[in-house]
């Protein structure tokens, strides 16, 4: 096991990060019309290799959304779905019947475009009103490929010019449709440092 | 036994039964084998060169050069052996994400196949490029690495 | 003749959603837009009676495109459909002279009366 140095990952940034991660399960249900909730799994930080080793334990085929969140404090935002799963939410945002849309097109695409784009714009409201700092998100990108990969090549640019990530990992479930999505939210380490200064927090 | 799973910028090193394990984009990994101890390495780096010493916390694995040379060091210290006795494989080097990281795959590659070659190791098999990612399983028992591309059927080598 | 609509929003679904949404309205859809900037082309070449404008796109953004389209004619109907819901970003587009204002995801009903408000059909 690679070595961390634990960065801290104040407890009020933490509790903001769950405030808007509910957020972001209320307008993702409001969307799919359905009743998800998202649970957080773990709030970490931890070295670089052994993040992306445990991402590569479980490697799926998945749709993504990636989405930076810039401003006062940029993040990353990752939103991935099994790729069979992500025809299901296209059918679920279009209340169509499960099983309409079977191949991948632009509607799917941008079903998974779109869920990452109301989410995170979700997270940087709930910051933006709490913390009274300047955060919106930009445009998502989407892809089709190994969540392991996928993560090794979003958080590129971090593990360039750091050895530790901060993580917010999540999941949810919507049981009644068998879909299982997961969640990431990766606050850049200058970030967590000026969420964590900011006074009256 | 249990599969190794490497992450990325970390080396490990296993034997017999083994199977290391990782997936892959613009990252190389370079694997290496000995047929005699049926053992071999994998590094697992994301840039080609360290360009210099920023900090004193350095991941030498982080980087090909000096990385590669780290995982043969790490080799020869457990099993006695020459470099002319060793084989390498070379994977990934992707595009995957157009606008980020722009040539790093090419350069990562390039930079594997000239410190094999400086270092007199075979270069027996590779499968680089594209712009999708890769899923490597690299079999100590026999030294195959079956490989697949997102989107395509895994294949050995 | 029906009034004439451009939606400009950089995902299909959404523009889909949209269209599912106001077509019932007896409105004609003339043209989409996947970005603002090509929202600005769309609206010089159909002078659209209204445009549903979101405002994160790529090349140019919506509140970007919002204010070109008033310059280019200050009695534009631009209805922003964002899931932004910041009081600087409402605030600046209605300052800049933005109809309304949907905080994403919409509920359909919601669309269409800010469209017929807009449109000034809202006793219909």
């Amino acid at each position: 096991m690679n070595e961390s140095k634990n960065i801290k990952f104040n407890k009020t940034v933490q509790l903001i990060t769950k405030m808007s991660l509910d957020m972001a399960s209320v307008v993702f249900s409001k969307l799919t019309k359905t009743d998800a909730k998202i649970i957080i799994d773990k709030i970490y930080s931890d070295d670089i290799s052994n993040i992306s080793e445990n991402m590569n334990k479980n490697s799926k085929e998945v749709m993504a959304s990636l989405v930076n969140l810039v401003g006062d404090t940029p993040m990353k935002f990752l939103f991935m779905v099994p790729l069979n799963d992500s025809l299901k939410l296209t059918d679920l945002i279009l209340e169509k019947k499960i099983g309409t849309h079977n191949e991948f097109n632009m509607y799917v695409e941008s079903s998974v475009q779109e869920i990452g784009n109301i989410m995170a714009s979700a997270i940087c409201n709930v910051f933006v009103t709490t913390c009274k700092i300047k955060l919106v998100p930009a445009p998502p990108i989407v892809m089709k490929d190994f969540s392991s990969t996928i993560f090794q090549e979003y958080t590129f640019d971090l593990a360039m010019e750091q050895n530790e990530m901060l993580v917010v990992e999540s999941h949810f479930d919507l049981t009644n449709c068998g879909i299982n999505c997961s969640l990431f939210l990766l606050p850049y380490l200058e970030s967590n440092k000026i969420l964590s200064s900011i006074e009256g927090l | 036994m249990t599969d190794l799973i490497v992450g990325i910028a970390d080396i490990k090193i296993g034997q017999g039964e083994q199977i290391i394990k990782t997936s892959l984009g613009s990252c190389v990994a370079v694997c290496i084998y000995s047929k005699e101890y049926h053992a071999g390495a994998m590094i697992h780096y994301m840039l080609p060169s360290l360009e210099q010493e920023s900090s004193n916390n350095l991941k030498l694995a982080k980087y090909g050069n000096p990385g590669i040379l780290e995982m043969l060091k790490q080799f020869k210290s457990k099993f006695k052996i020459e470099n002319s006795e060793l084989v390498a494989k070379i994977f990934g080097g992707a595009k995957v994400l157009k606008n980020i990281t722009t040539n790093i795959g090419f350069c990562n590659e390039k930079i594997a196949r000239e410190i094999l070659h400086e270092q007199h190791i075979k270069i027996i098999a590779s499968k680089t490029g594209g712009e999708k990612g890769y899923k490597i399983d690299f079999n100590l028992s026999n030294g195959i690495v079956l490989c697949q591309v997102f989107g395509e059927n895994a294949a050995e080598y | 003749m029906s009034k004439s609509i451009l939606i400009a929003d950089d995902a299909p679904i959404i523009r889909l959603m949209l269209k599912d949404i106001i077509t019932p309205l007896g409105y004609q859809i003339v043209a989409e837009a996947a970005n603002g900037e090509e929202a600005i082309q769309k609206y010089k070449e159909f002078k659209p009676d209204l445009v549903t404008m979101d405002i994160i796109m790529p090349i140019k953004n919506g509140i970007e495109a919002l204010s070109e389209i008033l310059k280019l004619n200050p009695k534009a109907k631009v209805l922003m459909i964002s899931a932004i819901d910041q009081k600087e970003y409402l605030t600046k587009a209605i300052k800049i002279g933005a109809t309304d204002y949907i905080v994403k995801p919409f509920e359909e009903a919601k669309v269409q009366i800010a469209i017929k408000k807009a449109l000034g059909d809202h006793k219909l």
